[in-house]
């Protein structure tokens, strides 16, 4: 047999591959044979072929069919993450949260949130309780001081309805006054309007979670921006008074000024004049010759 | 047993009660809300700053103090208090005597002005008011009246402007946060134990919660020194007034001021119970604003004080603590029978209260 070099060895190589396949396919011996080596069993070798590949199919057939399906599509399932966040457990459904929206950063925090709410509103229903144990007990002894007093034979007689309300009503202020100022009222008062305030306070850092999710402003962000307003607002106001620099009524000026604030006593154009600001901004020329600063007189505005 | 009550005279008790629910029954169908108003007398607005706005009151009378007067009421509750009805008002009182009134009415709070101050009040609000109203007469002075609350806005607002004050009259005005609690009956001065009764963290966190301090809450506070009365004034109370359309009138005119309670800016509100209520700064002299320490004895201009013998809310020596605190020796207590608000709205002191400051002001303004 002579090799070529190129193409005619790679046809040679594929003819015999073909070749010794159908034989054995075949059941009939190799059409070659190597120089120098004895033939193989063809049968024995066609056998031992047929025996493997039918193991093997019934091997993957029970693999697969344990598996329930095993198809391009279930191929293809496997490998898909999109298919991994559709498991049942409390884990999964968080990381689902976690790849479909903001609400990640908060998933857990929120389960901790809710539990702490549940705790919460326990203490505020506790401490309610608590609350209602003590006015109760003032409602008891009200009514016990009024049997005694209904049934004491020194006391003036009772000869109307109304007298006998008029007592009852008497005695049940008293009991409930005393109780008022009891040590045991003020801090089961106190302990309720606490745990109120802290439940309020953890119920809105979970409407919070819900607004963030929803782009709403969060009651915490107006407190804020609130806050920022009224100091602002403080500031300017200082600033103003600064500026305006109230004369005495001694002033002359001052009184025709004052006159002048008068007339125009209509609500915004006062807000306007009291607060030494005109709706256009004057030239520093023009904003000197109105100020109030030139004024004669003392300063007379504390700085805030 | 003590109850000795006649068969026959239960049945008449029992029919009198009948007709007289009728009667009542067909006077309350008959007033409208419009039949129900308070703080009638004309008054215009001169001046606004965010929700505070300065109202000046028509004359009524020829002018007879020379020194205008602006009265100021506190946060907790409206200025209204003051003009309750016709025969009834403190303003009208005063207007027919000849004096130039002013009221300052603070609005009415929401979550926004949670961070007001106690100095954002005092020095800002007021003290833009009390400008303005210089400026507007064109004078160096104002005589301020306070009520309540504002008996101690106005009383630090004179201690730290002694020379735009020209005359300070308060009216059951506490200044010892905490005198009188001991030895007071004991419906008297549950607002001082109530407010005592809670820690400072309790309070931020009462305000962290609502923003503000909730004018319910206020309501549920005061209601619990006259526990039964706050129970049956709706069927008791309401059955004693519906059989007199005046007595009736004067009952829901109080009702509608009552329920007309704004909730306290937040921040105000702690220095309200933390710094006065709890740890009594100003009479001890250390109550700060803006960082300055308020010395009343920078108080020196005549002093009216007047309190109200029998009131459950400020006990009256909690009231008269002001006179060794300030600087004048011109000072005047003027105690008055009734109660906190009575004071105010009785027809027993209508004849009294403003009478008594006019006469003062006239000497004093």
């Amino acid at each position: 047999m002579k090799f070529e070099p190129g193409s005619d060895w790679l046809k040679f190589w594929n003819e015999n591959q073909k070749s010794l396949f159908q034989s054995w396919a075949e059941g009939k011996p190799p059409p070659f044979a190597v120089q120098g080596m004895p033939p193989p069993d063809a049968d024995a070798v066609a056998e031992l072929m047929r025996r493997t590949m039918d193991q093997w199919t019934a091997f993957t057939r029970d693999a697969w069919g344990k598996a329930g399906r095993m198809d391009m599509v279930a191929m293809k399932e496997l490998f898909d993450p999109e298919e991994w966040k559709r498991a049942a457990s409390h884990f999964d459904m968080g990381l689902e949260k976690l790849t479909e929206g903001p609400t990640y950063a908060t998933l857990f925090d929120l389960d901790r949130q809710m539990l702490n709410v549940q705790k919460l509103w326990m203490d505020r229903s506790r401490d309610a309780e608590k609350y209602w144990e003590v006015v109760q007990g003032a409602w008891t002894r009200a009514l016990e001081r009024f049997t005694r007093s209904v049934n004491d034979p020194k006391g003036e007689p009772i000869t109307s309805g109304r007298q006998m309300l008029d007592l009852w009503l008497a005695t049940a202020n008293k009991s409930l006054v005393e109780m008022h100022r009891s040590e045991e009222f003020l801090e089961a008062q106190r302990a309720m309007t606490r745990s109120s305030a802290e439940y309020r306070i953890a119920e809105r850092d979970i409407a919070e979670g819900f607004c963030e999710v929803h782009h709403i402003p969060t009651r915490t962000e107006m407190d804020e921006m609130q806050r920022t307003v009224t100091e602002l607002r403080r500031e300017v106001r200082a600033m103003k008074r600064e500026r305006e620099n109230w004369a005495p009524a001694s002033a002359g000026a001052t009184r025709r000024v004052a006159a002048g604030a008068t007339r125009r006593v209509a609500a915004s154009a006062t807000r306007r004049v009291a607060a030494g600001v005109t709706k256009t901004v004057p030239t520093k020329g023009a904003a000197e010759k109105s100020s109030p600063r030139r004024r004669p007189g003392p300063k007379s505005s504390k700085k805030r | 047993m003590r109850v000795k009550v006649d068969p026959a005279e239960a049945v008449k008790e029992f029919t009198a009660f009948s007709k007289r629910m009728q009667e009542g029954r067909a006077l309350l169908e008959k007033t409208k809300d419009r039949d129900v108003q308070i703080a009638t007398t004309p008054k215009r607005e001169v001046f606004r700053q965010d929700k505070t706005v300065l109202y000046r009151y028509g004359a009524t009378a020829k002018k007879t103090v020379a020194t205008p007067v602006l009265m100021v009421y506190g946060l907790i509750g409206r200025y209204t208090m003051a003009d309750l009805q016709e025969d009834r008002s403190l303003v009208r009182n005063l207007l027919a005597k000849g004096v130039d009134l002013y009221v300052v009415d603070w609005g009415t709070a929401t979550r926004g002005d949670r961070w007001l101050t106690l100095e954002d009040y005092i020095d800002g609000y007021l003290g833009d008011c009390v400008d303005f109203i210089r400026r507007e007469g064109g004078i160096d002075k104002v005589s301020l009246l306070g009520i309540c609350e504002g008996g101690v806005f106005t009383a630090c607002y004179a201690a730290r402007n002694p020379k735009k004050v020209k005359s300070l009259t308060l009216t059951i005005t506490p200044v010892d946060f905490h005198a009188g609690a001991k030895e007071a009956p004991l419906h008297h001065g549950l607002i001082g134990l109530w407010a005592r009764s809670m820690k400072p963290d309790d309070i931020d966190r009462l305000i962290e919660a609502n923003g503000n301090l909730p004018g319910e809450l206020m309501s549920f506070v005061f209601s619990m020194m006259t526990p039964v009365n706050a129970l049956t004034k709706y069927n008791l109370g309401l059955f004693d007034a519906m059989d007199d359309e005046k007595k009736l009138l004067n009952f829901l005119r109080m009702e509608k001021w009552l329920a007309d309670r704004p909730d306290h800016p937040g921040e105000a509100a702690k220095q309200w119970l933390k710094d006065l209520y709890q740890d009594n700064l100003l009479v001890k002299g250390k109550f700060r604003l803006g960082g300055v320490t308020v010395d009343l004895k920078k108080i020196d201009m005549p002093v009216l004080n007047v309190f109200a013998e029998e009131d459950h809310i400020i006990p009256p020596k909690s009231s008269q603590a002001l006179k060794p605190l300030i600087g004048t020796k011109n000072y005047t207590e003027l105690p008055l029978p009734g109660g906190h608000v009575g004071v105010f709205v009785s027809g027993k002191s209508q004849g009294i209260l403003g009478k008594s400051i006019y006469g003062w002001l006239k000497r004093n303004s």
